[in-house]
């Protein structure tokens, strides 16, 4: 009986479309906004460099674009891009972490939320061309991105399931992971960096404050939600999902970065954890190992800072040193390189529209060496990403909107 | 932007502009992927869920910079999974909050590992996917975002258990593909609901996706009473909406323009065709 309603709506919505349409036409409704606040210039999230072809190759998350630059540029004004990817076709959406494959010359980046794939371009990829190939890594949710060429793998971090995927690096469309980290004995909890050094076997990831219990293997439990954004979804066409209230297991952890053996899968318990008041991480986003000096380099967001580690690190351990202070020009920073080529590490700074690159030996309240721009300097940026919600606050007159 | 956060923005802000305000940093145990947010003018309190941390996060409606919530409910008799929206009822003192298949209603002074005061769920709910919410306590009643059926729930306010919704909003006529999130004009009796229309985030295209506004009485296959639609308006994935009747002026927020934008509600209600 259900199935015939349905099949019946389903008709009903074909046949009376042009009516739904003539009633709609007539409803007016094309009002021009009294203000709109928008922040029109790219706003770089992820950074990864390559120094031999001297590329530098930035997500920009407000506008869905990927961009390369002259990783030398040295310039105060707003950087003229090399290539800039965006478009329908690209499959570039709400994009967050990049990698740069330096033999194939290929750029890899992730999207976040429900359109959730790698896409790959070619390093001279222009305008609104599709991608060399993409993969669909998760329905939602995929942040980092990271490549391991010595083993011709790729790496990425899904934050709404706990869970690192790990795929061969030319893995495409529907391919299944090689193998995947998830589980309660994991440590993973709302994961964002990535990082796998193939010289220690080691595989890196950061962690944020927020846990909720998942199972090896679950998949997205919103999975539809990203049938719906695709556009892909018809009603009755997916089993209804079972009432299944349970007691909640959510809770606040300690920020950490786990480190993995670089094939660990499954339920894996991690080899070290980074945790506690000493490390001072807050929201760790985008890390790197530099396996030339052994260390371990954070983007702490929570700090306003970049933070270095011992690559061996364990336990409540305080960074080694760390660049931080109002000079830095360190805002929020949520993406990292480090160039051990050119000695120096990047940092992208969202909330101004910029991108820092420091000494790698850098340390305290340091200058940056250059700057790389997207906007004028001292351009306001709105910090709208990805928005879902809104409320309004009639006591101060003011409006609120969450990330 | 990547970071977890809440901007505040001054009421007439328009263009390029910093917010007023900032709530981020890891005391305000924020993440991302909070698709609502709720402001309590009686309590001068701020609700936004966090649905990584299965929690839901109460601030001081003056909270700025690394600031810790002041209530948050959180814990296994809360039932709380996957709830990344909610809304709040300061009349009752009253939040609501949709999970998968249920919605759970807990008390706004709620602290901790609290049960739901009430929870409506069951198969005679027919609620699936719930996706937007708002409730109005003057006319009693709670609305809710459906996947299967497609379309708009709208349950009494105080129901409880398994219960069937006392109108569904659903049809061709409704023009509702998804819809994304509500809010109500409780004094003249309308629903809000932002409508995204299918594949827009694929296709970005303008003059698809719509603000719909119905009677809260309305039931069945209804086409809205008036709409935000059209190429001058530059939706193309709105979200959440928001209204100051005080000014008259409505607030929706965009996925993909990664914007909000402000609208005259006379202008809309010009179009009124019913």
């Amino acid at each position: 009986m259900r199935t015939r309603l349905r099949k019946i709506f389903t008709a009903l919505l074909i046949l009376s479309g042009p009516a739904a349409l003539l009633v709609f036409s007539q409803l007016g409704g094309n009002v021009v906004p009294l203000r709109h606040v928008h922040d029109p210039y790219p706003v770089f999230t992820d950074i990864a460099v390559d120094p031999d072809a001297n590329v530098l190759a930035v997500t920009d998350e407000n506008l869905f674009s990927l961009r390369t630059y002259d990783r030398d540029l040295s310039s105060n004004l707003v950087a003229d891009p090399r290539t800039v990817v965006t478009g329908t076709k690209t499959g570039v959406d709400f994009i967050c972490g990049v990698a740069l494959d330096s033999l194939n010359r290929q750029i890899f980046a992730a999207n976040n939320d429900t359109d959730s794939d790698v896409v790959v371009f070619n390093y001279d990829a222009q305008g609104n061309v599709p991608p060399v190939r993409s993969l669909r890594t998760a329905s939602a949710g995929t942040w980092g991105v990271a490549l391991d060429l010595t083993n011709n793998e790729m790496a990425v971090t899904v934050q709404h399931i706990n869970k690192v995927e790990v795929y061969r690096r030319e893995a495409k469309d529907d391919d299944k992971p090689l193998r995947i980290i998830q589980g309660q004995e994991t440590g993973l909890s709302d994961p964002h960096g990535i990082f796998v050094d193939a010289r220690n076997n080691e595989l890196f990831v950061a962690n944020h404050d927020s846990y909720h219990e998942v199972l090896t293997g679950e998949s997205e439990r919103n999975a539809d939600a990203a049938t719906i954004a695709r556009g892909t979804f018809e009603p009755g066409a997916q089993p209804r999902a079972t009432l299944n209230l349970r007691p909640s297991k959510g809770r606040f952890v300690d920020p950490a970065i786990t480190i993995y053996a670089r094939n660990a899968q499954g339920n894996a318990i991690p080899r070290r954890v980074i945790r506690g008041p000493k490390t001072e991480l807050s929201l760790p986003m985008k890390i790197f190992v530099d396996t030339v000096h052994n260390e371990l380099f954070v983007a702490n967001s929570g700090t306003n800072s970049i933070l270095v580690f011992s690559r061996t690190a364990n336990g409540d351990a305080a960074p080694i040193r760390k660049i931080q202070g109002p000079g830095t020009g360190l805002r929020k920073p949520v993406g990292l390189f480090v160039d051990t080529k050119n000695d120096e590490v990047w940092a992208t700074n969202p909330e101004d529209h910029s991108a820092t690159v420091y000494r790698r030996t850098a340390q305290g309240n340091a200058a940056p060496l250059r700057t790389l721009r997207g906007a004028p300097q001292g351009t306001p940026a709105t910090g709208i990403g990805n928005p879902g919600g809104i409320a309004y606050d009639p006591l101060r007159e003011q409006i609120l909107v969450p990330n | 932007m990547a970071n977890p956060r809440i901007a505040v923005f001054a009421r007439l802000a328009n263009g390029n502009v910093a917010p007023v305000r900032v709530i981020e940093g890891g005391r305000t145990r924020l993440s991302r992927t909070s698709h609502a947010i709720a402001f309590d003018e009686k309590k001068d309190e701020i609700a936004v869920p966090n649905p990584f941390a299965e929690a839901v996060l109460f601030f001081r409606g003056g909270a700025s910079g690394d600031e810790a919530p002041i209530r948050t409910i959180q814990g296994p008799r809360t039932l709380l999974e996957d709830n990344d929206e909610l809304a709040l009822d300061s009349v009752h003192g009253e939040v609501i909050v949709p999970t998968r298949q249920a919605l759970l209603v807990f008390s706004t002074q709620a602290n901790g590992d609290v049960a739901p005061l009430r929870i409506i769920a069951g198969p005679k709910t027919m609620i699936e996917r719930a996706r937007g919410i708002a409730v109005d306590p003057v006319n009693n009643i709670i609305a809710v975002g459906n996947r299967d059926p497609q379309g708009i729930l709208i349950f009494n306010r105080t129901d409880e258990g398994d219960v069937a919704p006392k109108a569904i909003i659903s049809g061709p006529k409704t023009g509702i593909y998804t819809t994304k999130g509500f809010t109500i004009n409780a004094e003249r009796k309308e629903l809000i609901a932002t409508v995204e229309a299918r594949a827009v985030q694929v296709t970005r295209n303008l003059d698809e996706s719509f603000v719909g506004i119905w009677n809260i009485t309305d039931n069945g296959d209804v086409a809205p009473k008036a709409i935000i639609k059209g190429r001058d308006t530059l939706l193309i994935a709105p979200r959440g909406a928001a209204l100051d009747m005080r000014h008259q002026e409505i607030f929706v927020i965009d996925k993909v323009q990664n914007s909000f934008f402000a609208y005259s509600w006379e202008k809309i209600m010009e179009g009124l065709r019913r």
